[in-house]
Order: C-alpha cells, then structure tokens, then sequence
C-alpha cells in the first residue's frame, strides 16, 4: 500500500489516480463525520464533495505536522460549519422548540446494545443547532467560546443548546435501547 | 449530573469514533471534474504571478540603470573658459582623457586658441557628438577606440556655438583632424522618447456567469444586475524597441451589483431583542452579505432561499410595525487597487497606432459594502463575507493612440478583463467574473 506522503505529492502533481486512491481510502470515514452533521443524506454529501475539493486545493498547505486524517477531518467539520452558517445560523422561530425533560432517569440506562449507525440516527434526529454544539463540543472537543465565535451565538446559548441536545439525545436513546431491547427479547 | 452528561457524551464520541459509511459513487463523480479543472487554474496563477514578479523586478532594475547612466552622461566634459589663451577643463575622475584642440581666431587677426580636453568614458555603447555650446560647454560623445584631436579655426567670431558657424554667410571654419580613426559626426543630439505616462479612466460592464447547473445559482443569478463601473488610474510604460512596451501603473476600480427583490426597512433597533447586529444574510452570487446595522430589517419578497434570519414575516411585520420603506433591492459593492503589468504590441505605427494589449493585474481589495439608496444617498446595510482580499485578473484589448502634437498622444483602449480567481472564497458556487471597459485618456512620451 502506497505511502500516504507519495499519495499527497501524486496529488499535488494533479496524478487523478492518487486523487482516487486519498478519496476511496479516506471518503467512508469522513462520509460518516458528514452525515453526523447533516439532517439528511443530500447534506451530507455535498458537504463530503465541498470538503473533498477543498481538500485537494489546500493539499499544498499541509505540512505534514499532526495526523493527516485529522487535517482532513477538520476541513470536513469547517465544511459543514460553513453549510450551517449559510442556512441555520441564523435559525427560523419554528426550530426553537420546548424540549420536555426526559421522563426515565437514565443514570441506569444501558447503552451496550446500541451500535454506531443507531447513535448517527440519533444524532441526526438532533435540531441542527443542537446538533452542531453537540458535535463540537461533545465530538470535536471544542470550548463553548469557540463554539459561539464558530456559529456567532454566545457562550450562553451554546451551554443552553448543548444541555437540551444532551436532553433530547439522553430521551431518544433511553427509548431507542428500551425497543431494542423488547424486539431482541421478542 | 455531570457525569451522566459526560456519560452521554462518550456514548457518543466512543461509538462513532471509527464508524464509516460509503458514500455513494456519485460524490466522487462530481469531484473528479471540480479537482481536473483546479488544478491549471492554479499552475496558471502561480506562473502568472511569477512572470508579473520578474517583469516588475526587470522593469525597476533597468530604471535604475538608466538613472545611473544618465548621472555618468552628465559629467563627461566641462569646458572652463577664461581669459588665458588656453581653456582646459578638468578631467572627471574614472574617466580616460583624450586631446582635442580647438582654435577659433577672430577677423583682427588675434587668434585665441582654445583646448578642449575632451574625456572619453569607459563606455562602450556610446558614440561621438560633439557640440559647442555659447558658453563655451563641449558635449561629446566618442566612441572609446576613437582616438584624435580636432583642431577648430575660426575667423570673425570669437566665441559662438560651432553649429551656429556653420550657418552664418561669410565666416570660415575649419576642422583639422590630426590622426583620426575615422571623424566622428557633428549631429545634434536625438533623444528617444522611451518612456510614457498616461491617465487612463473607463466605464466598466462588470457581470459574471456561472459554470454549475443547480436551481438556486440559477435563481441568484437570474435576480442580480450589474451596477455602474468604472475604473481609471496612472500607467507608466517603457519602450523596449520600436513595437513592444511594458506598461504597469496604479488603477482604482469599482464595480458592483444590485440584488432585486430584496426589501429593506429602518428603524429596526427598538424591537430588536439580539445582542448581535448581524440579524439577516443574503446569499448572493458574490458571496453571502450580512449586515452590521441593527436598525435595518429585510425581506425577500421572490424567494425562501436567499434570506436567513431569525426574524421571519410570521414572527415580525415590518409594516404593522410602522418601519420605514427604503428601497426594494440591495447594493453591493466592490473598490480594489490595481497593480497591472501589461505588454502592448505596436500592430500600426502611424498618426494613429494601434496596439495589441495584454497583461495581468493583482487586485486588492480595498473597499466591501453593501447599501441600500435613500432619496439619493445610501443607507448601510452591511457587508459581503469572504471576499478574496487578492484577485488576480487577465486582460486582452486593442488600444487606439492618435498623436495630437509631438508628445502628447490620445488613447482609446476597449479591454476585456477575466478574473482568474472568484472574487468570493465560497465553495459551490462557481461563478466567474469578468468586465468590458473602455479605457480612454492622454499619455505624454519623454
């Protein structure tokens, strides 16, 4: 298998079997960041076909310093940053809904049986600024002031998002485990 | 609590930590053609910039050479006239003195003998011209494997310029060349008008098309018209030989365009419970505007697209609310400083040339608003987000100079600009501008 730095340098040479050989090996995985911040699949990939060709534009700037999965990983989340500023940033009065607190406690949930495909459908049940604070902050790892800089809302509102999106997110997937559970014991 | 929120949290980030999925093939269908396209773009800047950067070096470092040389040209001989017989002059140092010897003498028989030493540089592409000026000053310009003495007798004057004996009746003048090589020509100096400055200004059509086929870059595009242009500024231009010349300059340009169907209204501010200005934006084909006026509310009476806000029509009505009605599209606008360096190719060298002119232009942005007309002036609005501050643009014209005296010309150049890189760095939207100009103005040649 051909080293990742000669995949890069054929890239930049404009080589379109290198080009092929960066998207087939690194497209899945970033396929999946793409659909973990999008509410649907047509979202998703034009967020992975923008974040692809930006990728290949700004090869030349990577340095090869830190993972090059990460580098990618990072174009793809500014990608899907810059979707969402373009169409919810500034979001409509109908999105802001009353989330009901979760009616089970789940401190004593079992999430074992849920696996990476009900957690992606979960998460893109998510509102899409909830959605896009908790991927940040619970994904990404980034601090409540970036995130607000990021999508121009306050550290407050980000906090406030991030807890109704842990919410939402602790209800569905107290519910979701609950059914898998009652259709794998019959 | 907490740990049951961070409970939720590592659910999450442990189980979608590897987690792929294929994309369908189409993805990469669409990219391969995007990524094929971006590639020359790319070498093509890069090689633009490049030669634009040579030129420039080439352009100044010749500049300073010629100002050296014409400093060294200014010392080539001083005469000193006095009262003794002999005039000498002294020689400038570096410089290799050769002998000449003039010898005017006057109608009373009293001959005045006068020596010119005239120096000969260390130069090898200067040619012979001397000249005798009233006061007495002897340019001379002298090939270096000239070597001689001149011997000028002169009856009835005593001390005027040796063209001027040549045309007078009655006087009598003789050179002797002592041990010439070959006689170097008396020829009043001829100086070649290589440098021109001109001030150029143009209307410009400015517009873009776009290469993709999806439904709301067409909607963009089709509620977008081109606003007044214009352009104009200072080009400096060297002749390089009797048909090429460089050409660069400073030009300020200004271009922008109005975007219909967007409604906008003032006195916002009181019902606006935001702490952030930036209540509505505008997807444009330029990129997408936002605005910073609180007090400005909008709405897109043609489409869902183009508007994002939080303060939709169902939320807020701007006419029950008594704002005021300030005009029914938006203008955007761009000014950049241009540094252009173009080649012109002389294709008809007559009372009125014709030239063949092309070059490319970096362009910084200087200027990025947006603004809606109010009884004539303008109400801000905002500002368009991601713009490249540097563009670099190509251009192709035929440029038209009619020579109204000896140095002074009249120019009329029709230009086609193309802008190598988009003007907004957003991604998806492939638009491509370009602009029709022409350029007109008066260049003077020294």
């Amino acid at each position: 298998m051909p080293e990742i730095r000669n995949i890069i340098n054929g890239c930049l040479k404009g080589n379109r079997r290198d080009q092929e050989l960066l998207y087939r090996r690194h497209a899945p995985r970033l396929y999946a960041v793409c659909l973990q911040y999008s509410g649907n699949d047509e979202e998703a990939r034009d967020i992975l076909q923008e974040g692809f060709i930006k990728i290949f534009e700004n090869l030349i700037h990577y340095k090869y310093e830190g993972s090059f999965e990460g580098w990618m990983r990072k174009i793809i989340v500014n990608t899907a940053l810059e979707k969402y500023r373009s169409r919810h940033s500034l979001y409509r009065v109908d999105d802001i809904e009353q989330i009901p607190e979760p009616d089970a406690d789940p401190d004593n949930e079992d999430y074992s049986g849920l696996d990476a495909a009900d957690l992606l459908g979960i998460i893109r049940e998510l509102p899409p600024k909830y959605r896009m604070v908790f991927n940040l902050f619970a994904i990404e790892g980034y601090s409540h002031k970036e995130i607000g800089q990021m999508i121009n809302i306050s550290e407050g509102t980000s906090k406030s998002n991030l807890a109704r999106a842990r919410i939402i997110l602790q209800r569905r997937v107290g519910s979701y485990t609950g059914i898998k559970r009652k259709v794998l014991n019959g | 609590m907490d740990d049951k929120k961070a409970n939720i949290d590592l659910v999450f980030r442990n189980g979608l930590k590897d987690f792929e999925v294929l994309p369908p093939p189409e993805v990469w269908n669409n990219i391969r053609p995007v990524v094929r396209k971006t590639q020359r773009p790319l070498i093509i800047l890069r090689t633009a910039a490049a030669v634009a950067v040579l030129l420039s070096l080439t352009f100044l470092a010749y500049r300073m050479s010629r100002q050296i040389t014409g400093n060294t040209g200014n010392d080539l001989v001083t005469l000193n006239e006095n009262s003794e017989p002999g005039i000498t002059a002294t020689p400038p140092e570096r410089i290799t003195p050769l002998q000449n010897i003039l010898t005017p003498s006057d109608a009373s028989g009293s001959t005045k003998e006068t020596t010119i030493n005239t120096y000969f540089p260390d130069l090898s592409d200067q040619v012979t011209a001397p000249a005798l000026s009233d006061t007495g000053t002897v340019m001379n310009t002298v090939s270096p494997t000239v070597a001689g003495s001149v011997s000028i007798s002169e009856r009835n004057a005593s001390s005027i310029g040796l063209l001027q004996l040549l045309e007078k009746p009655g006087k009598e003048v003789t050179i002797e060349i002592t041990t010439p090589l070959f006689s170097p020509e008396i020829v009043p100096e001829k100086k070649t008008e290589r440098w021109t400055v001109a001030a150029l200004v143009s209307p410009t059509y400015y517009t873009n098309f776009y290469s993709g086929s999806d439904e709301i870059s067409s909607q963009l595009h089709s509620d977008e018209q081109p606003l007044f242009s214009y352009s104009g500024g200072v080009a400096f231009s060297y002749k390089i030989n009797k048909r090429v010349s460089v050409q660069s300059g400073l030009y300020y340009s200004s271009f922008g365009q109005e975007l219909s169907g967007i409604t906008s209204f003032g006195g916002f501010q009181q019902y606006d419970y935001t702490k952030s200005d930036r209540n509505f934006e505008v997807l444009t084909t330029s990129g997408l505007v936002y605005t910073n006026n609180a007090d400005v509310f909008l709405i897109d009476s043609r489409s869902d697209n183009r508007l994002t806000t939080r303060y939709t029509k169902d939320f807020f009505d701007p006419t029950k609310a008594n704002l005021q009605f300030i005009d029914n599209s938006l203008r955007q606008n761009f000014s950049y400083l241009e540094l252009p360096v173009i080649v012109r190719y002389k294709l008809i060298d007559r009372t009125l040339d014709f030239n063949l002119v092309g070059g490319l232009s970096s362009n910084l942005l200087v200027n990025n608003s947006v603004y809606a007309d109010i009884d004539g002036g303008k109400y801000q609005v905002g500002k368009t987000e991601g713009l490249n501050m540097l563009t670099f643009s190509s251009s192709l014209g035929m440029g038209m100079e009619y020579n109204i005296s000896g140095n002074l010309s009249l120019n009329l150049e029709p230009t086609f600009r193309y802008y190598l890189n988009p003007v907004s760095q957003s991604q998806g939207l492939r638009f491509h501008p370009y602009s029709f100009g022409i350029f007109s103005g008066i260049s003077y040649r020294f």
